[in-house]
């Protein structure tokens, strides 16, 4: 790398930014756990989870990570029988979205995680930066 | 290496160039495939020939690492790294590593700015 | 500029000129063209004036590309150390070499 040290702040950075979004979403499926379609037999809130990629930076030649898509989860709903949920189909069996509450508080507290390793890292480039730049102080 | 500048210097090149693939080891914690790196010891380079590693794996990409004048040098950059046998980023190690390294910037620059103070206070005197 | 010319340097101005010999070497391996063995004083003030000058160049190049963010900043922060003690360097060569000269005026005939 040509400088290292900027590229660690571009390679943090990315890294916070990756994170905060996963963060957006298990906040969205968390807060969507319950919610149910608006029509009877329709389809609830489906679960959303996101998938990270290594990208290079030209400049630097940093491996930077970035957030590749934010997809939904194909595994099935769950459901329940109640006859008298708005949402039931005919058979009384109402469709519940594919959250469970416990693996997205898990997954919530392993991005904050990160999130805040990153952060250290930022704050320890600029240490760095300073401890460089002093030299030059009487 | 008798120049002590100089060698001060190298060291603070190893020092921000492994605190980036720290860096990078964090950010991409959660990429699937992703292999993390470290740099070999610092002592075991200063009588290293730059060399330029072979591309052995995918994720190896065979640039090489500027010189000042923005050409490109047979990458000491790529010589100087090797890969973790393990296959998951321990984000706390590689937060030891991170520490490790800034205490050794702060080994590496007081060294400098003193030597430097003395060596033109010599003068000076 | 390295610790070893700056202390030879540092010697050969003093009275015990005992750091004569590495200054010749140094001397020596700077180029310096000369018949006569050793190095003169002229020969050091040279090699010090020269390499003042480029240190400095080398210092206010790096510091160009640390402004345009093209350099590394422990690389701009070297070359500025670096320039400093070269100035330092021929500063007090010339004062001693100032010194010398007005010793000499002084000098009964």
């Amino acid at each position: 790398m040509s400088d290292p040290l900027s590229a660690a702040f571009r390679i943090a950075a990315s890294g916070l930014e990756a994170q905060s979004t996963r963060m957006r979403v298990v906040a969205e499926n968390i807060a969507n756990a319950d919610s149910t379609a608006a029509t009877p037999g329709g389809d609830p809130f489906r679960r959303k989870i996101v998938s990270f990629e290594t990208t290079l930076d030209r400049a630097s030649d940093a491996r930077l990570v970035k957030i590749r898509r934010v997809a939904e989860d194909e595994r099935p709903f769950r459901v329940e029988y109640d006859p008298a949920h708005p949402a039931a189909d005919d058979k009384g069996v109402v469709k519940l979205p594919n959250v469970d509450q416990l693996v997205e508080l898990a997954d919530m507290r392993e991005a904050n995680r990160s999130y805040q390793a990153s952060l250290q890292i930022f704050r320890q480039a600029r240490e760095l930066h300073a401890m460089t730049i002093d030299l030059l102080k009487g | 290496m008798t120049d002590l500048f100089a060698l001060g210097e190298r060291r603070l090149d190893w020092l921000t160039t492994r605190q980036s693939t720290i860096a990078e080891n964090i950010a991409n914690a959660n990429t699937p495939g992703f292999r993390p790196r470290d740099l070999r010891a610092f002592v075991d380079l200063l009588d290293a020939q730059p060399v330029r590693l072979a591309a052995t794996h995918p994720s190896h990409i065979a640039t090489g690492a500027r010189d000042e004048a923005g050409g490109h040098r047979a990458g000491p950059a790529q010589a100087w790294e090797t890969t973790y046998s393990g296959n998951s980023v321990a984000l706390e190690q590689e937060l030891m590593r991170a520490s490790e390294t800034n205490r050794g910037a702060a080994v590496a620059t007081s060294v400098m700015r003193a030597f430097q103070r003395m060596t033109l206070l010599n003068l000076k005197g | 500029m390295s610790i070893d010319l700056i202390s030879a340097v540092s010697g050969a101005l003093s009275p015990q000129s005992a750091a004569a010999h590495a200054l010749s070497a140094e001397a020596r391996a700077a180029g310096a063209a000369s018949g006569a063995e050793g190095a003169s004083f002229t020969q050091v003030l040279t090699y010090v004036a020269v390499s003042g000058r480029r240190a400095l160049g080398e210092a206010e190049a790096a510091s160009l590309r640390g402004l345009s963010g093209d350099a590394p900043l422990h690389v701009v922060v070297g070359k500025v150390m670096e320039a400093e003690r070269a100035l330092q360097t021929a500063i007090a060569l010339r004062d001693r070499f100032v010194a010398s000269l007005q010793d000499i005026s002084r000098m009964q005939i």
